[in-house]
């Protein structure tokens, strides 16, 4: 697959995993999981953002490892922060 | 070296975007302390905000981003007739943002929701405003490589702008692809 082409079918996921997430969200679709799904959709779309589109699979490693980090530590804090506020 | 190259000089706008990141981690982390205090204001005042209008502008974003990354690709393969015209057409999805953006803040305006209306929205206007900022620079600096990318060699400095500027701009998506949920999601999934 030539690379114009990925960057198409990444921009594809990207919207189907977009609306995915906000339908989830509006239905209450995985009822008390709803906000663990959503946060790990825009931990998946965020990941192909920057590993794709910022091309971080191509640059040195630390900096890959510095955006892995910051998103998992993101929606990891987002999540347990919403349960523990639920009471 | 065995272990696979960078494609040429690592950028130095990394530096610069890992620290707007970090601070963005930091809001994140005062919205859910703050979240945390008040949950029900929050949910309450979140499912005021129009869901769609955000979807909206996440799938302007995400178009827009792809748009600047199939730039960056025919500038690779030395094609400026494609490069401008995805810039281009880049800025105008791009601008879209800005026209929903607009639309939202008079909305909440004419409900009389402004920033002094409760904890939750002061952080809707303050994060949004300050992505908003960091739009608007992304909107000048692919202006200005759409500029000049009109008569620039395709190699050496140009490239590294580019592919800055590129990255830039995709740090802006990526930012409200945490945004969106928290602000806009959150009350409708709890």
């Amino acid at each position: 697959m030539n690379a114009s082409r990925k960057l198409t079918v990444i921009w594809l996921v990207l919207v189907c995993a977009t609306i995915a997430g906000w339908a989830l969200a509006e239905n209450h679709g995985a009822g008390r999981w709803t906000v663990v799904c959503v946060m790990l959709f825009a931990l998946f779309k965020a990941r192909l953002v920057f590993l794709h589109f910022m091309e971080l699979t191509v640059a040195p490693f630390a900096w890959r490892l510095i955006f892995e980090a910051w998103i998992a530590a993101c929606v990891a804090m987002i999540v347990a922060m919403q349960w523990i506020g639920r009471g | 070296m065995p272990e696979q190259q960078p494609r040429g000089e690592v950028p130095s706008i990394w530096a610069f975007i890992t620290a707007d990141v970090l601070a963005f981690a930091l809001f994140f982390v005062l919205f859910m302390a703050e979240r945390g205090r008040q949950v029900a204001l929050f949910d309450q005042s979140s499912l005021q905000l129009d869901a769609n209008l955000g979807l909206l502008n996440t799938l302007i974003l995400i178009t827009s981003s792809w748009l600047v990354a199939l730039g960056v690709e025919a500038a690779r393969h030395g094609k400026r007739l494609a490069l401008r015209r995805w810039l281009l057409l880049a800025m105008l999805v791009g601008a879209g943002f800005a026209v929903t953006k607009f639309i939202e803040y008079s909305a909440k305006i004419g409900h009389g929701i402004t920033m002094l209306s409760n904890d939750f929205f002061m952080f809707y206007f303050a994060l949004t405003g300050i992505h908003f900022l960091h739009f608007l620079v992304g909107i000048g600096v692919l202006l200005m490589l759409w500029m000049q990318a009109r008569d620039r060699e395709l190699s050496g400095t140009f490239m590294v702008w580019l592919e800055s500027g590129g990255i830039y701009w995709h740090m802006v998506d990526l930012l409200w692809i945490v945004l969106f949920p928290m602000l806009y999601l959150l009350g409708r999934s709890a």
